[in-house]
């Protein structure tokens, strides 16, 4: 009929009429990015307010800035609660916000190393090489023995894996590959004398060689800039302070009419192929420097030194200990063994002992490849034993430890974050990074 | 047949009158809202700028809080804690949050028209949220709904530095 319309028709006529007034008006909603910049500007607040205050430093590398009772976590918040490296906390009684800190590009103070290694050797890195300080702050290293099967806890719980024997690595080829691309670093010790396996080769970017060579002391390839591999490894070398323990001993032995002291703690101080007694007493080190058992020179902390025509320093003496340091340049001596090696590509080589006769290929004492993450392989130095490990050769693993972290870690989960630079130059020059980033808790 | 009504028009007129109610609910509905936030975020924004100013400048004159202690109220022509010395942001001058206090329970009005003729409240708390000094208030109390913003400081008490929040409170008036 003329002028009619049926039901149908007219339904979906009523139908696509609101689809199009939807189009047309279109609810509209405003997102406010408000929220985001308060809490960055929260952050940046207590960033500043921190380093104003000229506690940064310290709070930022310690682990409970933000936890319950941590500065931050006291100053945000009425209350909070600790859950794992994160914080739950409550603001104003209002908002709720989560909130996690994270250093970077530096080293933090606590360094969980797994070590497939002997009873013996693993003794000797925990008494021997846990205990740094750097610009104030105490480090520890702690070592746990760990079977290459272990995958899942290598992955998770370290950030260094040390391999202290020749085993063939065939085998852990795509484990190692994965603990290398999460930015954890592999320290391989072991003399070469024989062709090595594909993955060992591949890894650390070595392969047995067989020529002879004459000379007897090393030499550091010196960096010519920061993009060159030795840069961060001599830095550490010759920068960190490594502590070298005493036991009690009573007066002083002296002679050539130096001050006594009494109630000293006295140790060995072993490089090369000398050993230097020493005597801690009263922020004092006391050392026989002709090695007949009466001291004869007084170093006060932080005073560079010589011993055998070498330069150290002594940067933080304590009751017990000393914090040692070598000074600007170091050489070993017959630190090689039968280890007859080259390095795939020479860039890699940091410590080398002259070249193989009629070459001009070097011969690498400690080679560091950075292809597939870090991976440092050096000589045996404990191939006649541990107990005969000297401390310049302790010194050289604590630095391939140091060298071979990964100093970068993603703050992962946090809608808003905020990053702060400072420096710190009391033993050595480190720019550092705080990333602090907090979120709504949903 | 004439002056009936038919099923199709009674439709039409509900359909053309339903479509028209939609469209006028959806634009008045946003008005009120939108109002409503731009009024938000205008306090916010004059916190927000109370506060940049009270943590980056020392005011004027600089060292105001002497003035104020020497020649009165009339002296301080701008309010800032910023303790000129050093003049780093976010480091507050003990003193001058002092003063700032004091000004406030005396001369309130004042004050107010400092920080142009606004009502506000500041709040100084240290590390474990007591109060550093009295509460910068109005004399009738804000209103529940006034906008806060808080801010973090460093500030020095002899040789201690410290660390301490504060929250700026506005509203409309």
């Amino acid at each position: 009929m003329k002028g009619q319309i049926s039901m149908v028709e007219l339904v979906a006529a009523v139908g696509i009429l609101f689809i199009a007034l939807n189009v047309f008006f279109p609810s509209i909603s405003e997102k406010s990015k408000r929220e985001k910049a308060l809490i960055k500007m929260l952050e940046r607040d207590l960033l500043i307010s921190l380093d104003r205050n000229g506690s940064f430093y310290e709070t930022s590398l310690n682990e409970s800035w933000i936890g319950k009772g941590g500065k931050a976590g006291a100053i945000f918040f009425e209350a909070g609660i600790k859950k794992d490296l994160g914080f739950w906390i409550r603001y104003l009684s209002k908002n709720e916000f989560k909130g996690e800190k994270r250093v970077q590009n530096t080293i933090t103070k606590f360094i969980p190393v797994f070590c497939n290694c002997t009873d013996l050797q693993l003794k000797f890195l925990q008494t021997h090489a846990s205990k740094l300080i750097i610009n104030g702050r105490e480090v520890s290293i702690s070592y746990e023995a760990i079977s290459l099967d272990k995958v899942k806890t290598i992955l998770e719980f370290s950030d260094v894996l040390i391999i202290w024997n020749d085993k063939p690595l065939d085998e852990y080829r795509n484990l190692l590959l994965k603990y290398l691309k999460s930015g954890r670093g592999i320290v391989k010790i072991s003399d070469i004398t024989s062709p090595l396996d594909s993955t060992t080769k591949e890894i650390f970017g070595v392969q047995y060689l067989g020529l002879s060579t004459k000379e007897t002391n090393t030499s550091f390839v010196y960096p010519k800039s920061i993009e060159d591999t030795s840069y961060f490894f001599t830095k550490y070398f010759f920068k960190v302070p490594l502590m070298i323990n005493g036991s009690y001993y009573g007066n002083v032995p002296i002679e050539n009419g130096i001050p006594s002291c009494t109630n000293s703690y006295n140790g060995t101080f072993d490089f090369r192929d000398k050993s230097f007694k020493f005597w801690i007493c009263n922020k004092k080190v006391y050392f026989d420097t002709d090695g007949n058992g009466l001291a004869d020179k007084i170093v006060n902390e932080r005073e560079k030194f010589q011993l055998d025509n070498f330069n150290f320093s002594i940067n933080y003496v304590k009751k017990e200990s000393i914090y040692m340091v070598f000074r600007d340049t170091y050489n070993f001596t017959n630190i090689i063994g039968p280890s007859r090696t080259e390095a795939l590509d020479e860039n890699n080589v940091i410590l080398y002992l002259g070249n193989y006769v009629g070459t001009n290929k070097k011969v690498p004492v400690l080679t560091l490849n950075k292809s597939l993450g870090k991976a440092i392989w050096m000589v045996n130095v404990g191939r006649n034993g541990v107990e005969n490990i000297k401390d310049d050769e302790t010194r050289l693993i604590v630095t391939a430890i140091l060298s071979s972290l990964g100093l970068y870690k993603d703050l992962k989960g946090y809608n808003v974050k905020t990053s702060y630079i400072d420096v710190e130059n009391l033993d050595m020059y480190e720019v550092y990074q705080v990333d602090f980033g907090m979120s709504h808790v949903i | 047949m004439r002056g009936q009504i038919g099923l199709e028009q009674i439709v039409t007129t509900i359909l053309f009158i339903s479509i028209v109610g939609y469209v006028f609910f959806r634009v008045f509905s946003y008005e009120p809202l939108f109002i409503s936030n731009i009024e938000r975020e205008n306090l916010l924004s004059y916190a927000y700028q109370v506060s940049e100013i009270l943590l980056k400048d020392p005011g004027y004159p600089t060292n105001w809080d002497e003035e104020y202690v020497l020649n009165g109220i009339e002296s301080v022509k701008r309010i800032g804690l910023v303790e000129e010395s050093l003049n780093k942001s976010n480091l507050l001058s003990f003193e001058k949050m002092g003063n700032l206090s004091e000004i406030c329970t005396a001369n309130y009005n004042y004050l107010k028209k400092i920080f142009g003729n606004n009502d506000i409240t500041i709040i100084f708390l240290d590390e474990r949220g007591n109060y550093i000094f009295d509460a910068c208030k109005p004399p009738r109390l804000p209103p529940s709904n006034s906008i806060n913003i808080t801010r973090i400081f460093s500030y020095k008490i002899g040789n201690q530095r410290m660390i301490g929040k504060m929250i700026i409170g506005v509203w409309e008036t």
